[in-house]
């Protein structure tokens, strides 16, 4: 993205004015504006995209945005903005949710959309933990995390959700952090750029319920080493990192999901035929 | 009109074999010959457990008026073999009026068969079949079926080659060779007049594919689709056809994704619908509570099959009822309906899609195993047409309200790409304008609007299908349909001159005025259903003012009504 | 945390500076009135107010620097295309200090920190750049906030410190999904 973006639309033109219902502190704010900011430079019209989300304090974000939205079931934001794309490839696709919804109950379906490379993109912002239902682990909790419901730990460590969307197909991975806003900016933007199925995780901190979170902002750096093309030297690095390296991790070439074959315009009559004896 | 039982006007031949007997071929190839003649038929295939070399029946009933259903038993039943027949003997009655047809070659006739007092034959299919080179046993007996439904060899000829033609002239020539052996050796037998010669246009046609067809015609352009039996071939007839027609087709990962791209692409305004059967209903639940509360429309077929849970995959039944009409959690108004025929699978799915468009709502079409993979000889089915449109907002003022509360209850919806018509879609609740709202007034309001737009709509003539005059009411759905109606034209006239059929199309919402009109004068009302439970009647129950006296006929699958069982319970509870 | 960003402050034109600081201002302006919301949100009227006067003091300040530029075609930077000296444009608060139960005085605290990032950002400009007339600039814009910082620090003066139990809330979080 060298370019610049005749600024036509300015990020504010994208805030719908309803007030978010984030506790004052959550790294969503910043992750809104992150992305509002970045749709602002791309020069996107508002009433051209749509952002889905599921169900979590992230999966809110839909409501504040002047675009279309779409606040869907737990866990299913994939399917439904899967199925808006292929219907209306025209528009700009973004899911949204958080890693509750987007990792455990949505886990499934992260897998299959990576595979099926429709040309959208995913945002999770990621604070390890079930913010709206009051502090849960969620699967990127580490295993010592004290909770209600999990007392002393889950004793299940993360999974590394880059690694699975890697091994799936996704055709462009990143890592944000909530608290660089021009970072996750250039991020987005480059996400929504890039065609195909593109997944950004957003290291976002959870104020209330994960207030040693307050120290992410010292732990990020950016990623060592340029974006690779090779989706298994990626997956090595995400594995093995730190968990706050932040960039452009990976940029595949996929094709986008589209169909394989060419259409054969058919009559009303044609349809009929085959049934004739 | 549909054929009477024992008259020339149907023949009913069973055709059984094992594994890789082809005896389903031979029976698909009997009922496209017998289209040729302009004749009418049906074809079920029953199978054994094994995906392959399992045992097989087809079983064909030919006719000179439409054949909706089977007959109560069997004129012909031929064996190829008899090995494992005790799996599906039940479902093929004989008795002292049938024929049945063995190879001396192969395993004797089942004992159950014996005790029935049919007249047994003796076909050496497999001698006949190794005298030409790479002949079949089943060739040999379509023939010798064909001579003795009344059906002319070049009607066999043809089909045959229709049905191998791909596979090259020998394949065609030795099939056909076979077949002319097993013709010349029922010459000599009085054929059963069942021949035709009126040649009139014919479809051949299954309830899955007339479904797509539906489908499509009602303007469907995204389908998605996770296979589960009986169900698939509706996906699987739909994705080139749609994809010809500038839709889409999407596989998706499970039954919650395909709910939800189907609602995705709606939401973008395209008409969208998957199939699934029951199992795929249930995990389909919550995204059509999602489409009711966000007013998105959608229509999903479920291809009933015997249940609870995994169930019966490749048995009707129409247990499901109960699920898609109760299946949602809250009060979550929508539209269930159910073809009641093949070839109203057509236009019921055509009119579950226009419903859905014109209310926001999603449809559920409740069609079954029996309708979706029997296949049928039917007259063509026209085209006609809904006028389906979506209410859409295309010009969007300020003070515009993706939720207001219109006179019809139909809002009308901004399609994304529209300015100025942006709103987030959700399954919160919501006030007018889209926000999420906890109030009791945005509640009410929208309760009220999502029900009464269902509610007050006109229907029309469609929500059943009302026959005869009289005292006495038969209510069915769906499949039960035909052979209500074929039992009712079994009746002694002092009986079927005072009895009325109606045969439910529109399920959901109940339609007290109508069925009121449709009772009036009536004095008692049979319920009659394939489920365990009498879902169709505490239903009728609940919403709809009865005359006290109401008796009903309900029994679960795997095996469906026959005319002959429904036309005797109608004629004891008649002489109560 | 710097390592990407040195040297950052050598290389500016007088445009770019002039937009920097303009963005700054505007961003902060955005930052304060987003603040001032949330605050109005949770019922925190004091904090709110003190937000609300500080994204008019920025607006202020973003006018004078606009006047300053006069007639001059700035630059149309894309988001990422700002030479930052950290993550954030210097005036962005710190979303970690930010609590809905936030006293004036932490509120005027991460004012203030957000005055000296943007000083220091200035002061380095005005040490390193190679372009004599965009140091002075930016010694007038390090100037104007070390006038701001000195306000924040009197006004800081002014509130108390928090008590030990500030952030304590009797009731519990409320799980609205």
């Amino acid at each position: 993205m060298n370019a610049v973006a005749p600024c036509k639309f300015k990020a504010s033109d994208y805030k719908s004015g309803t007030k978010p219902v984030w506790c004052p502190g959550c790294g969503d704010f910043h992750v809104f504006l992150g992305l509002i900011k970045a749709v602002a430079a791309l020069g996107i019209r508002p009433e051209e995209i749509a952002v889905i989300s599921g169900i979590g304090c992230s999966s809110r974000i839909p409501a504040y945005l002047n675009c279309y939205g779409f606040h869907g079931l737990h866990g299913r934001a994939l399917p439904l903005a899967t199925g808006l794309k292929v219907a209306r490839p025209d528009l700009t696709v973004i899911a949204a949710g958080g890693d509750g919804d987007g990792f455990s109950i949505g886990g499934n379906h992260l897998i299959h959309a990576c595979r099926r490379n429709v040309d959208l993109t995913y945002i999770v912002m990621d604070n390890e933990v079930y913010g709206m239902t009051k502090g849960q682990p969620s699967p990127t909790t580490a295993p010592d995390w004290d909770s209600k419901l999990a007392p002393g730990g889950s004793g299940i460590p993360p999974f590394h959700p880059l690694v699975v969307a890697l091994a799936s197909g996704a055709n462009f991975v990143a890592r944000a952090f909530s608290g660089d806003t021009k970072g996750t900016t250039k991020i987005v933007a480059d996400a929504i750029t890039h065609p195909g199925f593109s997944f950004v995780q957003i290291l976002s901190p959870c104020v209330t319920f994960r207030p040693d979170q307050r120290n992410w902002k010292n732990k990020v750096h950016p990623a060592p080493v340029a974006t690779t093309t090779d989706p298994a030297q990626a997956a090595r690095r995400v594995m093995t990192d730190d968990g706050f390296n932040i960039g452009v991790l990976y940029k595949g070439s996929r094709e986008s999901y589209a169909q394989t074959v060419e259409p054969n315009a058919r009559s009303d009559r044609d349809l009929d035929e085959e049934f004739f004896v | 009109m549909t054929a009477q039982a024992g008259s020339k006007d149907s023949f009913s031949v069973a055709l059984f074999g094992k594994g890789g007997a082809g005896v389903v071929t031979a029976g698909e190839m009997l009922l496209a010959a017998a289209a040729q003649c302009g004749l009418y038929g049906l074809i079920i295939r029953a199978v054994g457990p094994q995906i392959r070399g399992g045992e097989a029946a087809a079983l064909v009933r030919l006719g000179k008026v439409p054949v909706d259903c089977l007959d109560d038993r069997f004129d012909l039943l031929l064996g190829i073999g008899w090995k494992h027949a005790e799996r599906l003997l039940p479902e093929i009655s004989i008795d002292a009026d049938s024929v049945v047809v063995t190879d001396p070659a192969q395993e004797s006739v089942p004992e159950s068969v014996l005790v029935s007092g049919a007249e047994i034959r003796e076909l050496n299919m497999k001698e006949l079949a190794e005298t030409v080179s790479g002949g079949r046993a089943n060739m040999v007996a379509l023939g010798y079926v064909a001579a003795l439904a009344g059906i002319p060899q070049d009607a066999i000829f043809q089909a045959i080659e229709k049905k191998l033609g791909h596979k090259g002239r020998d394949a065609v020539d030795i099939s056909v060779e076979a077949a002319m052996l097993g013709f010349s050796k029922a010459e000599d037998l009085a054929p059963a007049e069942v021949a035709d010669s009126g040649a009139k246009e014919r479809w051949m046609i299954s309830g899955n594919h007339a479904t797509g067809l539906g489908a499509l015609r009602g303007g469907i352009r995204f389908a998605a689709a996770y296979p589960i039996t009986p169900a698939t071939e509706v996906l699987e007839w739909l994705a080139p056809r749609l994809h010809d027609a500038g839709g889409t087709l999407s596989q998706a990962e499970d039954e919650l994704a395909s709910i939800n791209m189907a609602i995705g692409a709606s939401f973008g305004g395209v008409p969208s619908l998957t199939a699934t059967s029951g199992p795929g209903l249930s995990l389909m639940i919550e995204g059509l509570g999602l489409a009711v509360c966000a007013e998105v429309p959608v229509v999903v077929v479920n291809v009933m099959r015997a249940g609870p849970s995994t169930g019966i995959p490749t048995k009707p039944e129409q247990s499901d009822f109960n699920a898609a009409i109760y299946g949602m959690h809250g009060d979550a108004p929508h539209i269930v309906v159910a073809p009641n025929s093949v070839s109203d699978c057509v236009y019921t799915t055509q009119w579950a899609v226009h419903l859905a468009e014109a209310m926001q709502v999603p449809v559920i079409v409740l069609s079954d195993q029996f309708l979706g993979q029997a296949n049928v000889i039917a007259d063509p089915i026209p085209a006609i047409s809904f006028f389906t449109k979506r209410k859409l907002a295309e010009e969007v003022a300020d003070d515009f309200e993706r939720y207001a509360v219109t006179a019809d209850g139909v809002s009308p919806m901004p399609i994304p790409g529209t300015p100025g018509g942006q709103y987030t879609a959700d399954g919160l609740e919501h006030s007018r304008k889209a926000t999420p709202s906890g109030t009791a007034a945005d509640h009410t309001a929208q309760l009220d609007k999502r029900a009464g737009k269902i509610d007050s709509f006109d229907y029309g003539q469609h929500w059943a299908e009302i026959e005869g005059s009289g005292e006495l009411a038969i209510v069915t759905w769906g499949s039960t349909t035909s052979m209500v109606r074929e039992a009712m034209q079994r009746l002694p006239d002092k009986i079927s001159e005072n009895l009325k059929l109606i045969a439910l199309r529109l399920l959901l919402p109940a339609r007290p005025n109508e069925m009121a009109a449709a009772l009036d004068g009536t004095k008692r009302v049979m319920v009659i259903e394939q489920n365990h439970t009498g879902q169709l009647y505490r239903f009728l129950r609940a919403w709809y003012d009865l005359p006290a006296d109401v008796d009903t006929l309900h029994r679960p699958g795997p095996s469906v009504f026959r005319p002959g069982e429904i036309a005797t319970k109608i004629e004891a509870w008649c002489s109560e | 945390m710097n390592k990407s960003t040195e040297n950052y402050s050598q290389h500016f034109t007088l445009a770019e500076l002039l937009v920097h600081a303009l963005v700054i201002e505007l961003e902060a302006v955005q930052s304060y009135i987003d603040l001032t919301d949330q605050m109005r949100e949770s019922g925190n009227d004091d904090v709110a107010d003190l937000f609300e006067k500080m994204s008019k003091l920025e607006a202020e300040h973003a006018d004078k620097i606009r006047e300053k530029a006069g007639d001059m075609e700035l630059p149309e930077l894309a988001p990422w295309e700002f030479r930052w000296s950290g993550l954030e444009p210097p005036e962005n608060i710190d979303l970690a200090g930010v609590h809905y139960l936030m006293t004036p005085h932490q509120a005027l605290s991460l004012a203030l920190e957000n005055e000296l990032s943007a000083m220091s950002f200035f002061d380095a400009i005005a040490h390193d750049c190679t372009d004599k007339r965009v140091r002075e600039l930016a010694k007038e814009f390090a100037d104007d906030e070390r006038q701001h910082v000195a306000w924040m620090k009197d006004w800081l003066a002014k509130y108390p410190e928090p008590d030990a139990d500030w952030d304590y809330d009797p009731d519990p979080p409320a799980a609205i999904d």
